[in-house]
């Protein structure tokens, strides 16, 4: 129908979807094992606990509880939250906490406020699609800059920040936002240096950009000491930080923040009445409970073994049945492990085989940059499948790829399409 | 260092973007004697609490499910639910063309999203959701009032408004109007169902109030008149089961459904999965019928003691809507009287209500109010308009 397309908004021509649901389908088919969602592994979820604290929420549940609430979030949600930031080295009062339906709500709200079409936002390369997305939705234009071992190459940045300062000189032209993740990033796993941290406010300072700072992983460290949050540098209200009870307790009944300066957040908040008014309280008044009961806390310890078994029951088995030639990142915490391959493969071209051939899913790397590159790209999470299927699905994808990698040699191309492929066809981004 | 002052720039949607007008009034009347008809709460006594709380004790096995990410959609169960459910209002749907939304709040915005570029025109009706006309300001789109009477729009003035300003969409509210309580006719719904289908315009169908009917019979939606699929048809349980629960829909062909899941991915990616599980449970039960027949006896009541007592309080000038149900019963004043003016003296009175200037996009309707029937006690009524009769007379004098 051509009405649509003419009537569709600019920023609708350039949204695309993306690929929770077709991970979500293929989650669900029991004789695949997928790598694919990051989502948080079910054996973690406290559920007796939640159960009886969810209890306890209906049996004191009055009016409030089932009445609209306030745009900004309960206050005693905010509190907790602000208390709990204070002693991670940010000081914060409660009005500098806006609660969200998810970060990936604080995501979009920050775009709303800040962005006009056109306005440039540094991101990582590779980086979060939820977050490219959200901005893309605005037509931010990006700035992708690279990582290594040690996350977000900040001197990179510094050339490009100088060379387009030299370049026009016009002021303003510069980019907006500067978008990461500096825990286990999504996708790759690597952590920003301390010492980045630090040059990337300064970086902000000189040059005029506000940073978000997007933290649901930071908390799930398996070893090392946690490094200073990127906003315990922050000197003048520029970094705005985004936490989520997604991965450290659920990701359900969506709750997440965003910390900032109190008239960033009261923006905020103005475009949040817009889009839904307030969040459901029941999952704010969950939280406050299981935080008073000093569940979280408790839970957070449990899970940090369970993810910790699984990443090193994925490295270990990597080590065993990836060919030499495959490289792979080594997270200190979070959910996800990145692969490159050599150079020429094309994971995406490859995933219907593997999964038509191998019965294992992952999902391939060149979705997470903005730029087309990254093709050799694979990103694994190994937080979902359970133990006995990492092990198993790793030895399936280092068969397959090593079977790619032959049958690169001999020149061969597999011959037709796999009929996954219509299924699969669409898995290239997700969460 | 206790940064509260940023440097960031805004967007120039966010220029002159202040709050919500009525959250603003709302914190004013939040002081414990004063009577506020000001909010459009629904009452605390229509919440079925023992309900929720026994649904709640019996989740069991579910939980896990609960408590993962879930599909953008929404819940399956609830979804299928709801395309049985609107055929109550006229609506042909399946399950495939119902979007779980995060109170119909998001629908709003999300139609937005989709449809809007700066400078695009939305006609609006006259008065109409003042949070709606916020959101539209928001994305940077012009809102243009499109006159009417108590029928609805005038599909006349429809008509020259489309050609004159070749609009992207009409948002309405077309049954028990916030604020005027007023509701479409049937013909009038026909009609502009068909203009705007031949005008090739997308209709937001914003319908929160449609089941909170105390008089007359049932109409069919706008939507029902849908051939053209160019309707988007929004619900929401904020106002027969809880607000605070965040359950909303839209009804929408799957070309115009799949870009709003699209926009709602990166929004929030999915709504709260207990508040979807309540709402199916609830809703699929024998108790949800009997419950939606309480409330609507309950607001049935206090419509006909506001009325009542305005009757009995209200200068001979004023005029009000009697509307057959929703929330809101509307005023209009002689033309030299600001209500924006008078809410200071009626706050010193110790009673609350939302001026009408808010409601319009021209600044209009400054001797009008809205008047909330639902959420004030009998006796709070009473008192209340007796003590705003007072204000308006001595206001007139
Ligand atoms: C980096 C990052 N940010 C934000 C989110 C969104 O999480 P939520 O909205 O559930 O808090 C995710 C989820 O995968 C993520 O990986
Ligand atoms: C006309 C109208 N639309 C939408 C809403 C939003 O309701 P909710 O998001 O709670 O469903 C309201 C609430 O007052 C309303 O009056």
């Amino acid at each position: 129908m051509g009405l649509w397309e003419g009537l569709f908004a600019a920023r609708t021509q350039r949204m695309k979807a993306s690929d929770i649901r077709e991970a979500f389908k293929l989650a669900e088919r029991g004789d695949i094992i997928s790598f694919a969602g990051g989502f948080p592994s079910p054996e973690t979820f406290p559920l007796d606990e939640v159960a009886e604290v969810a209890e306890g929420v209906a049996r004191q549940m009055g009016a409030t509880s089932l009445q609209y609430g306030p745009t900004e979030g309960l206050y005693e949600l905010r509190e907790l939250i602000a208390h709990r930031m204070t002693g991670e080295g940010v000081p914060c009062r409660p009005e500098e906490v806006l609660l969200t339906n998810g970060s990936q709500q604080a995501l979009d709200l920050i775009a709303k406020v800040t962005l006009d079409p056109g306005d440039a936002v540094i991101v990582e390369k590779p980086g979060y699609i939820g977050g490219i997305s959200a901005f893309g939705n605005y037509e931010a234009a990006f700035w992708p800059i690279p990582l290594d071992d040690d996350g977000l190459q900040v001197s990179f940045l510094e050339e490009r920040l100088l060379e387009n300062r030299a370049g026009n000189g016009r002021p303003g032209s510069g980019p907006k936002l500067c978008y990461v993740v500096p825990n286990f990033q999504n996708p790759s796993g690597v952590t920003l240096s301390e010492e980045r941290r630090r040059r990337l406010v300064e970086l902000a300072v000189r040059f005029g950009f506000a940073v978000v700072e997007d933290n649901p992983y930071g908390e799930i460290r398996f070893e090392g000491s946690p490094r200073p949050h990127v906003k315990s540098f922050d000197g003048d209200g520029r970094v705005l930080y985004l936490g989520s009870y997604s991965k450290v307790a659920f990701p359900g009944l969506r709750v997440g923040y965003v910390i900032g300066p109190e008239d960033v957040i009261r923006k905020m908040a103005i475009a949040k009445q817009g889009t839904d008014l307030c969040s459901n309280t029941f999952g704010q008044k969950l939280i406050v409970e299981c935080e008073k009961r000093g569940l979280l806390q408790r839970h957070l310890r449990s899970i940090i073994d369970v993810y910790r078994r699984k990443r090193d029951l994925m490295i270990e088995a990597m080590g065993e049945h990836f060919p030499k030639e495959v490289h792979w990142t080594y997270p200190e915490g979070g959910f996800f492990i990145w692969v490159t391959l050599p150079e020429g493969m094309d994971a995406k071209e490859m995933l219907p085989r593997a999964v038509a051939e191998e019965r294992v899913a992952y999902v391939s790397g060149g979705a997470f940059f903005t730029d087309g590159s990254g093709p050799n790209t694979i990103r694994l999470a190994y937080s979902q499948a359970p133990d006995e299927w990492i092990v198993e699905g790793i030895r399936r994808l280092g068969a397959f790829l090593k079977r790619e990698m032959a049958r690169r040699k001999a020149g061969a191309r597999p011959a037709g399409k796999p009929p996954l492929e219509q299924e699969i066809g669409e898995l290239s981004r997700t969460f | 260092m206790a940064v509260s002052q940023s440097e960031l720039s805004f967007a120039r949607r966010m220029e002159g973007m202040t709050g919500n007008v009525i959250r603003e009034i709302l914190k004013l009347t939040q002081q414990p004697d004063v009577i506020s008809f000001a909010g459009g709460l629904p009452s605390p006594d229509s919440f079925p609490e023992s309900h929720i709380r026994r649904i709640l004790e019996e989740i069991g096995g579910e939980f896990t499910s609960i408590l993962q990410y879930a599909t953008t959609e929404g819940y399956p169960p609830l979804r299928e639910f709801l395309a049985a459910w609107v055929q109550g209002r006229g609506i042909e749907a399946t399950p495939d063309q119902v979007l779980i939304l995060t109170g119909s709040q998001q629908g709003i915005d999300l139609a937005c999203k989709a449809l809007l570029d700066p400078g695009d025109v939305v006609l609006v009706e006259r008065p109409t959701y003042l949070t709606a006309l916020q959101v539209f300001r928001m994305y940077q789109a012009r809102a243009v009032a499109v006159p009417g009477d108590d029928e609805g729009i005038d599909p006349d003035a429809l008509e020259k408004a489309i050609a004159e300003h070749r609009p992207k969409m009409l948002y309405a509210v077309p049954t028990f109007r916030n604020p005027s309580g007023e509701t479409w006719s049937p013909e009038r719904r026909r009609r502009i169902a068909q203009l705007t289908a031949a005008a090739g315009v997308v209709v937001v169908e914003d319908d929160p109030y449609g089941l909170l009917r105390y008089d007359g019979q049932p109409l069919p939606a706008v939507k029902a008149f849908d051939e053209a699929g160019n309707i988007i048809y929004l619900g929401s349980f904020s106002k027969i089961i809880s607000p605070g629960l965040r359950v909303g829909y839209a009804v929408a062909r799957e070309q115009l459904l799949r870009k709003l899941v699209i926009g709602k991915q990166t929004t929030d990616v999915h709504s709260s999965n207990l508040s979807q599980y309540i709402v199916n449970a609830f809703g699929r039960s024998p108790a949800f019928q009997s419950h939606l027949e309480t409330i609507c006896a309950q607001y049935r009541a206090k419509r006909d003691r506001m009325l009542a007592a305005m009757e009995a309080h209200f200068p001979a000038e004023a005029r009000w809507t009697r509307p057959q149900g929703g929330l809101f019963t509307w005023v209009t004043l002689p033309e030299t009287v600001s209500t924006t003016r008078l809410l200071e003296r009626a706050v010193q009175q110790k009673v609350a209500f939302i001026p009408g200037t808010p409601f319009y996009t021209d600044g209009g309707g400054d001797h009008s109010m809205r008047l909330n029937f639902s959420n004030a006690s009998f006796a709070q009524i009473d008192e209340g308009i007796a003590r705003l009769g007072r204000t308006l007379k001595e206001a007139l004098a």
